[in-house]
């Protein structure tokens, strides 16, 4: 049986102590992960040992300029996402040009093998590593079924670290890096300087308040400031359900008014008249048309076609019926192809509103003057069509209502696009990539 | 199942596959290595220490097919270390569970890619076709075998050289080809990344504080 093959298994053992002491200055460096580790950095002293390729720890480097701390104890477990971690690397990295450092934690788990804890702006992300690639890494990407678009392109350099890792690393040891976003989700690559393997990363956005809560910070938590680069937008999660419910608003209102203004509007004077533009003045007086009830509200639209000229327009509403009042009305028409402030000016047409007119028969009468300093063209003062187009509706759909309405329902979604616009600049505003929005 | 005498120290050891040609006795720790009869080819030292959960005996199953592990080797790289774990399938059907840098691979054995006849054309970028796949070679190295445990269905003496090539597709499939230069032995074998619970094990070696 398989038995006969293990037969140490049978009796516990005390644990196996892996440590050694520091080549440089003799303090004891804990191992977590014999057997896979390959990096150890003193925490005295902070020498870095490696591993050579023949399993001999070879002291790199005696030491290291800048020291940061961690915001862990190294070695210390703790639990988080469903899986007891044990905490053994920290590493401080930054761009080629020191303007940006980020933290970055090593997890182990003997089950689930390793896992990345990054920290940048206060900004969490908790990361592994994938085999399985991205489509092609260009600006966008395909990862797991879902579009990544690149965010960033640089350099990552190691300026600090601390306990161990699977992988050799020293002090200025220099990778590219390219990372990918579709939040809250994060896809990186990394290509260590001089070898061919890239490496891609792939994670999640972690709220600090998740960290604060599963962790057991030894110094206080990092700041937050800015938006992260797969922060995701609180915005963005409702932004489609709003959007949905604003257009839901929209099409309810349109369609009540047109079902109300068809039931009601009615048209009552439609006639082109036509100008005699011999005359400096001239009194129109159209046919007489019924309002059928009392109270009721009347839009009129007069349209004249004018060139170069302007034409004076007074109105007066005539009730024929021998009782209520002449409504009068003034109003002046212009078209000039250069304006006082040299740009054309065209104001051909009015409207006009008059509530509650009482129940009865009236007529319009126009009475319309012409520019007495213009000189008539060929006995004319107008060039082109010499009409006066009018259009009288009872009960028109107040349009007005409906544009105070929509504003109304638009305040909301507005001031949420806006949010939302305002988090995805500041997002995009770190990237080097140019493709915000 | 055969049962063997081990001609070190004379312990009876049962072997679990049929294929196995190399043993290293879990008593006196002598490799021994099937030829017309089992001859011992000298001592395996105590493997280095490591954290794995897995162990001779560690059963499991991948895809409904049940296996047990039922030896291993460990290699040593430029970068690091890997473990191979002989995974004994019914029917003398081998596969083999890698463990490396916290990762799981588990692979079969598939018959060699025409490309993979000329070893010296295979570099980092080039491609070799399995069937309807295509699998680019992310690397070739050098690795050395630094201790093997159980029963294996090739040698594993420590300090033997192999070529090891990776290749992948972006659907994270893998194919490795193994080479042992000394003897000219190749193989290829095809499999993917696994999760350690998709594997279902049990009888998993016992992790102090974990």
């Amino acid at each position: 049986m398989a038995g006969d093959f293990m037969p140490e298994s049978e009796a516990p053992k005390a644990p196996e102590i892996h440590n050694f002491k520091c080549m440089q200055c003799g303090t004891t460096i804990e191992v977590h992960v014999p057997g896979q580790s390959l990096t150890f950095a003193c925490g005295a002293c902070g020498s870095i040992v490696q591993e050579d390729n023949t399993g001999q720890r070879i002291l790199t480097q005696a030491s290291q300029l800048n020291r940061y701390k961690p915001l862990f104890t190294l070695g210390s477990k703790v639990t988080f996402r469903g899986f007891k971690w044990q905490i053994i690397g920290f590493m401080v990295r930054s761009d080629a040009e020191e303007s940006y450092f980020w933290r970055e934690y090593l997890l182990f788990n003997p089950y689930e093998g390793y896992r990345f804890l990054m920290e940048a702006d206060g900004h969490w992300n908790f990361m592994f590593v994938t085999k399985k690639q991205p489509s092609n890494a260009s600006l966008n990407v395909k990862w797991g079924g879902r579009r990544y678009r690149r965010f960033y392109i640089g350099n990552a350099r190691v300026r600090y670290v601390l306990g161990e890792f699977y992988w050799r690393v020293k002090v200025g040891d220099s990778a590219a890096v390219q990372d990918f976003i579709a939040p809250p989700d994060i896809l990186s690559s990394e290509k260590d300087e001089g070898e061919s393997e890239i490496t891609w990363t792939a994670g999640i956005y972690i709220p600090a308040d998740d960290i604060q809560k599963a962790f057991n910070l030894i110094g206080t938590m990092p700041q937050q400031t800015g938006v992260a680069p797969n922060q995701p937008s609180k915005f963005y999660a409702k932004r489609n359900s709003l959007l949905l419910h604003w257009l839901s608003f929209v099409i309810l209102l349109i369609a009540f008014q047109l079902i109300r203004g068809a039931g009601a509007t009615k048209k009552v004077y439609d006639q082109v008249l036509i100008r005699d533009s011999k005359l400096t003045t001239e009194l129109l007086k159209t046919q007489s048309f019924q309002v059928e009830k009392d109270g009721r509200n009347m839009e009129l639209k007069l349209r004249a076609p004018l060139t170069n000229t302007w034409l004076g327009l007074s109105g007066k509403i005539v009730p024929e019926d021998g009782q209520g009042q002449v409504i009068s009305f003034q109003r002046e028409l212009a078209s000039y192809d250069v304006g006082d402030d040299d740009s054309p000016l065209r104001e051909t047409s009015v409207e006009l509103f008059f509530p509650k007119l009482p129940k009865g028969h009236y007529h319009f009468e126009f009475q319309l003057d012409r520019d007495p300093a213009l000189l008539p063209n060929g006995g004319r003062w107008e060039a082109g069509t010499n009409t006066l187009e009018v259009l009288a509706t009872l009960d028109p759909p107040l349009q007005s209502n409906l544009i105070i309405c929509l504003i109304l329902i638009s305040i909301y979604p507005l001031f949420y696009l806006l949010r939302d616009f305002g988090f995805e600049n500041s997002r995009w505003s770190t990237s080097n990539q140019m493709s915000g929005g | 199942m055969a049962n063997i005498s081990c001609p070190g120290c004379g312990a009876q050891l049962v072997l679990q596959s049929p294929a196995t040609i190399f043993v290293v006795c879990s008593y006196c720790r002598s490799t021994l290595i099937r030829d017309q009869d089992w001859t011992v080819y000298g001592k395996m030292a105590n493997l280095p220490a490591e954290i794995t959960p897995l162990q001779i005996g560690t059963q499991g199953s991948f895809k409904g097919e049940g296996f047990e592990l039922i030896g291993r080797q460990r290699l040593q790289w430029a970068n690091g270390y890997w473990t191979e774990w002989c995974a004994n399938f019914p029917k003398g059907k081998t596969a083999w569970l890698a463990e490396a840098q916290g990762l799981l691979m588990i692979s079969f054995p598939t018959p060699l890619p025409d490309e993979a006849k000329q070893w010296g054309e295979l570099k980092a970028g080039a491609y070799l076709k399995m069937g309807n796949a295509t699998f680019m070679i992310d690397d070739v190295k050098t690795a050395r075998c630094i201790g093997s445990e159980g029963e294996l269905p090739f040698t594993a003496l420590s300090n033997k050289e192999i070529t090891s090539i990776d290749a992948s597709n972006p659907a994270g499939a893998f194919l490795s080809l193994e080479l042992v230069p000394a003897t000219g032995e190749r193989r290829a074998y095809v499999g993917e990344y696994v999760e350690f619970k998709d594997l279902h094990l049990k009888n998993l070696r016992k992790l102090d504080g974990w």
